[in-house]
């Protein structure tokens, strides 16, 4: 049995004319499946609205007063735990340090100086190091691959910077 | 300024009278929605509780040029679904074994029905909510949105974060489904279709 336009008229809930209505009566008393959809439309369009029992805001007030103390437990739980692992973070790190805070000030200063010279002769002699292996680099590795690389550097600069001023300039395009 | 207005306005500044009155106001839709979804009294209570919970604890976030009630249904639906996938999860629920006698206060029927009447439409809600049941959660909640609260197509897309033509099909299909279920064992009964509009808001 073709159920158009009867099916249309019942799921899409159309306002229908008397023609249309007296037509779609016609069909229902033919059709069972049409009848069956008329039907479960009036059964959902009669159904009543359920309603809470009586005292719902007093019962929604109480939880409402139950989650603001949940929340401010939770809260102060969250704070106290921060704060213990900021402590202990702290503490971790002064670890090494405390042993000084004993020290009379003259003996801290000595040992800070004498901190200060040891850095100081790090890097010297790590800036030593460094000159040495340039040198070394340079009787190792021929004049023309120096250059070569050199270009290439230059090269790709050059490509580097065409490429970002067409990006910049599509940019302005697409605003 | 309407009275609802001031009344969202006043807790949005963390008015919790004027929170209470928006309760007042919308415990029944909200309530009605819950049940309709989820089909038992005591779930539909805890899920209208934790919805105006969500609405309370986001109401700085509402906009205004969105109705109230379609905002708080959404709220509302959005839960409801998300309680059914999670009851799915669960082995068997001993809720779901109670009889259909633990419903929930119906508002009155002008029309008051003789006691005849009275039990068939009581059969007929009861098949009504089993064959509701029967539904996916989204479908439910589109239908409920539909038939109860009168939503658009539009409106129930945009509550359901869904779009229009998929909500088309979803109630085409859930009303297919329905009348299946309706039709089913069921007792001949004559229906007075009710006016258009929305009954539960």
């Amino acid at each position: 049995m073709d159920h158009r336009p009867y099916e249309d008229y019942l799921l899409d809930d159309q306002r229908l004319t008397p023609a249309q209505e007296q037509d779609l009566q016609n069909h229902l008393r033919t059709c069972p499946d049409c009848a069956a959809l008329a039907h479960a439309n009036l059964a959902l369009r009669a159904a009543p609205v359920a309603a809470p029992t009586k005292g719902f805001s007093q019962r929604f007030q109480t939880r409402l007063a139950a989650e603001r103390q949940l929340q401010h437990r939770r809260a102060q739980i969250g704070s106290l735990l921060l704060a213990l692992a900021g402590a202990s973070l702290l503490a971790w790190l002064l670890h090494p340090y405390l042993g000084y805070l004993a020290l009379p000030p003259e003996t801290l200063f000595t040992l800070w100086f004498n901190h200060a010279i040891y850095l100081v002769l790090l890097f010297r002699t790590a800036g030593s190091i460094a000159l040495t292996l340039i040198h070394v680099a340079g009787a190792l590795v021929p004049a023309y691959a120096l250059i070569s690389f050199l270009t290439l550097l230059a090269g790709l600069g050059v490509l580097l910077n065409f490429s970002v001023r067409r990006n910049e300039q599509f940019s302005q395009t697409a605003i | 300024m309407n009275e609802e207005l001031a009344w969202i306005l006043q807790a949005q500044q963390g008015d919790d009278e004027a929170f209470t009155r928006l309760v007042e106001k919308y415990q029944t839709p909200v309530f009605n929605l819950c049940y309709r979804m989820l089909g038992e009294p005591e779930a539909a209570e805890d899920a209208t509780q934790e919805s105006f919970l969500r609405a309370y604890q986001n109401i700085s976030r509402y906009d205004r040029q969105r109705p109230f009630a379609t905002w708080l249904l959404s709220i509302a639906a959005h839960y409801s679904i998300d309680r059914l996938r999670r009851r799915r999860f669960t082995l068997f629920s001993l809720d779901a074994e109670r009889e259909d006698d633990d419903r929930p206060t119906e508002l009155p029927d002008h029309d008051a029905p003789n006691p005849e009447q009275e039990t068939i439409r009581h059969e007929e809600q009861a098949r009504l909510q089993a064959a509701l049941k029967s539904l996916e959660p989204t479908d439910r909640a589109a239908i409920v949105l539909r038939y109860w609260y009168d939503f658009s197509e539009v409106e129930i897309a945009e509550s359901l974060n869904l779009t229009v033509s998929a909500i088309k099909s979803r109630l085409h299909r859930a009303r297919k489904a329905i009348a299946r279920q309706l039709t089913e064992n069921a007792p001949e009964t004559r229906l007075e279709r009710m006016p258009y509009g929305s009954p539960a808001l």
